[in-house]
Order: C-alpha cells, then structure tokens, then sequence
C-alpha cells in the first residue's frame, strides 16, 4: 500500500478525488488516526454521496472511537445511498454493521 | 468490504464503445473542475470523455449543443486520452505502489494508448509521485521485514518490476550494507531445519534446506557455512 505521506501528495495533485481521499482514510485508520480517517470519509461522502463504504467505514470508525450514536446515524445514511444506487452487498454489509453497534 | 473496484473499473479506457463523429451526438454538459479551475470536464452524449483546458474549450468553439463531429475528436483526443490515463493512474497508485513500469503495465490493461500511458507517467514522474528509486528502497525494506532474502532474489524482484540495473545495485548496496547476510542465512536454515522432519537421511535435509536458501536468493558459499554450522 501508498503511504500516508504519498496518499497526501496524490491528494495535492487530485484534491476532489473521492478515491484518494478514501484511500487516504483507509491508511489512517491503519495507524491508528481515526479522527483524521473520519475527516476523509466524511470528504468523500461530501464529493461522491454514492460511495457507500465511505459510510460504512466512518461510521465503524465512529463506533471504534466511541460514538455509537453519530456511528448509527452514518450507517442509516449509508444504507439509503445503497439503496438510490442498488448496491445489495453494500445493503447487506451495512445493514450488518448496523445491527452490530451497541 | 470491497470499495476500491467500482471506481476501478469505471476508468476502464477499453470499456467503452467509441462516440459516433457524423454530428449524430451532441455536447451535453461542461462541467468546471473543482479542483481545477482552468479546466472543465466534457460529457459528449452524456458520457464523460474527461476534461479539458478552457483555452481548448475556446479555441474549438465547444458548447452544450456542440456536434461531435470528427476534426473535434481528432483535435481533442490527445489532450482527452491524457487527462484521462493521468486520472487512472493516480487511482491505481491509491490502492498500491507502483514503479513506472508496473504502472505503464496496469495502464495498458485497462486500454489507454501508449502516447497517453507516456505523458501520465512522465508527468507523475515530474510532480515526484512515480519514483522508481524511493520504490525500490521501500519494496527492498518491506522484504527484508518480512522474510531473509539474498541479493540474488531481491534483484530479481526488482527487475520483474522493471527498475533500471543502476537503481538495483544502488538500492541494495545500502540495503545489505549493514546487514549481516550470514545471519540471516542461518536463522533461515534453522526454520528450514526445524521443519523438515529428523526421519529424513541427513542428505536429504542438506538438500531440501539448500534449495529453501537458494531460492531466497543466497549465495552458494553463504548457503554451505549456514548448513555447516547446523551439524546435521
């Protein structure tokens, strides 16, 4: 995988891309900087609301952290943007997650 | 989770069908590019062709309502093949590293032409996003990380990934500098000895943990020392 600091650089080259922003949140929340992971997932829902597992994994990241209401509202969120794009696996994946935030 | 496949496969150049140019389709939307104010991205019959500079927009009349006629692709095709490969590029090198050839490799997969595949990587090479040097350096430390390897190995892999000799030989220069080979020879002959069972005739083991380190990529002399010191 890019690193941190080489996901920061393709973001300075591409600063609307959902993808990097995404990519980028996937490695911060590998090291462990869940508030700036949030930051991008919440990025990219901004730039793409159809990116469902921009959902799933801020809202796992806000269940980890412990806000386990946000974490809720996010996912609900989640499953309606599966629905507008009948993304079934994102449904059944979020739905799951959803069920499993105490 | 899957997440990075759909994206994935929406820049697959080869996957789309080419416009019709006999006027039949239109200019249906100019979007301006957010994080590029001197570009906007053009949808010809709804679909995205990429995006291109307002100068090019100017120059070449473009509208909504524009035809897409054949002297307008020609005359957009480079300047839109570009765009677009450089766009891919940066998103194959979100979800992995790549050296220059790897990532030219990936390009041509997914069906962009030679000429864009060139100017995309020779532009991230000049923003010092593509960097075959820092590559290798880091390829070679994950490796090292993971498991004892020889030069051998270690430049093999490097070249599978098309890295020029120069950069090889310098990477794993500092890289085996000063790290004890023999060391690291022997702890993987240890392992190897470990699990091959005591049953086997001490011939056999010498044998099967000899080809374990050669294909680690050590060398013939280091490989006979590492076995000695295990007394089999």
């Amino acid at each position: 995988m890019p690193s941190i600091a080489q996901l920061e650089k393709l973001l300075t080259i591409e600063p609307d891309d959902p993808f990097v922003h995404y990519g980028l949140g996937q490695e911060l929340s590998k090291a462990g900087e869940h508030d700036r992971a949030i930051e991008c997932y919440t990025k990219v829902i901004e730039l793409d609301p159809n990116y469902c597992y921009a959902y799933y994994f801020k809202g796992q990241t806000l269940e980890l952290i412990g806000k386990p209401a946000e974490a809720k509202t996010i996912i609900t969120q989640g499953i309606a943007a599966a629905k507008q794009v009948q993304d079934a696996k994102a449904i059944s994946e979020l739905s799951t997650l959803l069920q499993s935030v105490i | 989770m899957s997440s990075y496949s759909r994206y994935q496969r929406k820049k697959t150049a080869e996957s789309l069908e080419p416009l019709p140019t006999d006027g039949s389709v239109l200019v249906t939307a100019l979007r301006p590019c957010r994080d590029d104010p001197a570009r906007v991205t053009l949808f010809v019959d709804r679909r995205r062709l990429g995006r291109i500079t307002l100068d090019s927009k100017a120059d070449h009349h473009i509208e909504v309502g524009t035809s897409w006629v054949e002297s307008l692709s020609d005359a957009l095709c480079e300047e839109l093949a570009q765009g677009n490969a450089f766009r891919a590029a940066i998103r194959i090198l979100t979800k992995r590293s790549k050296s220059k050839f790897e990532l030219s490799r990936k390009l041509k997969e997914y069906g962009y032409e030679p000429n864009a595949i060139s100017w995309a990587t020779e532009e991230l090479t000049r923003l010092q996003v593509l960097d075959d040097e820092n590559y290798a350096r880091v390829f070679v430390r994950n490796q090292l990380a993971r498991k004892p390897a020889g030069r051998r190995l270690l430049s093999g892999k490097l070249r599978e990934r098309g890295i020029e000799s120069g950069i090889i030989n310098l990477v794993l220069d500092e890289a085996l500098e000063d790290r004890d080979t023999l060391a690291d020879a022997r702890k993987l002959a240890q392992s190897a000895a470990r699990s091959i069972s005591d049953r086997h005739e001490p011939e056999v083991r010498i044998r099967r943990i000899t080809g374990r380190l050669a294909r680690r990529g050590f060398d013939f002399d280091t490989i006979r020392t590492a076995i000695d010191e295990l007394k089999l």
